[in-house]
């Protein structure tokens, strides 16, 4: 009995496929690195909306966030870790063999 | 999921709208004016060392007014980031630029030190090569920072600048007169001017203030 082709899209990571986060992670990847407040202006999310993301990637291990403060301001500084970049690298290679594969 | 994320784009993006407040339109062009208010102080004080005074005053202010508005005003509304190798490598050109202009600048204004008034080069007296020197610094700074920032009002912005000497010659050949110094440099100063803070105000209408929590 041969077992059936996998597909791609079933062992995509759903943490980097969601669309927000995606937009997230890829300006993430190309920056060394941006505060909450470039990231929002970037990928226009609310606050809320940003900071829900944010977590559910730090828990993953993806993000790494360093809070520091400026005079009394707080400042947010996160960044891709190596682990969120390869988790990215792998991303796009699953999602380019899927649409490598899918016929017209 | 079938749209393609360009990923260069995405960083060039992200590194133009660092240059999209305005405020370094804004810091050119006020320089530019700083020129021709020097050009007023020339005519109406005496004294030269308050005249350099003046100008130098000018310049501090202006650079002053570039810090406390990207600190205060256009920075909490679009955030920071760090862009690594790609804004080390163009920041380092233009800074390489910006010493080669100063440079160029310096060698003019020795060329010029050096001929007599009625001195010339090549049949072109010296208020002539001054002009040509100024026109090529400007054009080649201004048009090479653009390219390498990706930020294109600095072409408009070069094409102002390299405008002003040649034009304040070329008034003041036609009318026999330098009073009209001011205006040929405050002209396309004001054109800097009026381009910055249209920029300036498309900005803050996009951007709101962020506030945390919401």
């Amino acid at each position: 009995m041969s077992t059936p082709p996998v597909n791609p899209l079933d062992e995509v990571d759903r943490l980097v496929h969601e669309p927000a986060r995606l937009k997230l992670i890829a300006l993430l990847y190309m920056l060394e690195g941006a505060d909450f407040t470039f990231l929002m202006s970037q990928t226009g999310m609310t606050w809320g909306n940003l900071s829900s993301h944010m977590t559910k990637l730090e828990e993953a291990g993806y993000l790494e966030v360093e809070k520091t403060f400026k005079g009394r301001r707080p400042n947010t500084m996160l960044k891709l870790t190596d682990q969120g970049r390869q988790a990215f690298q792998a991303y796009r290679k699953q999602m380019t063999q899927f649409f490598d594969e899918v016929s017209e | 999921m079938s749209e393609k994320i360009n990923l260069k784009e995405l960083q060039r993006k992200a590194w133009r709208s660092t240059f999209q407040d305005g405020l370094w339109d804004i810091f050119m062009g006020l320089l530019l004016l700083n020129i021709a208010i020097f050009t007023l102080a020339d005519e109406y004080l005496a004294n030269d060392d308050l005249q350099i005074i003046l100008f130098i005053g000018g310049e501090v202010v202006v650079m002053l007014f570039l810090w406390t508005g990207k600190r205060f005003v256009t920075v909490p509304r679009i955030g920071k980031a760090k862009f690594g190798q790609f804004g080390k490598v163009r920041r380092s050109k233009v800074k390489l630029l910006s010493f080669a202009s100063v440079l160029i600048g310096l060698i003019v204004f020795l060329i010029f030190e050096g001929l007599s008034e009625d001195g010339q080069i090549a049949g072109l007296s010296r208020v002539y090569i001054v002009a040509i020197g100024w026109v090529l610094n400007a054009m080649l700074m201004f048009g090479l920072a653009g390219y390498l920032l990706d930020f294109n009002r600095l072409y408009l912005i070069g094409a102002m600048y390299a405008l002003a000497f040649p034009l304040d010659i070329l008034i003041r050949e036609l009318l026999q007169t330098d009073r009209w110094a001011f205006y040929t440099y405050a002209f396309p100063a004001s054109i800097i001017l009026a381009v910055g803070i249209i920029v300036f105000i498309r900005f803050l209408k996009k951007y709101p203030v962020i506030q945390e929590g919401v």
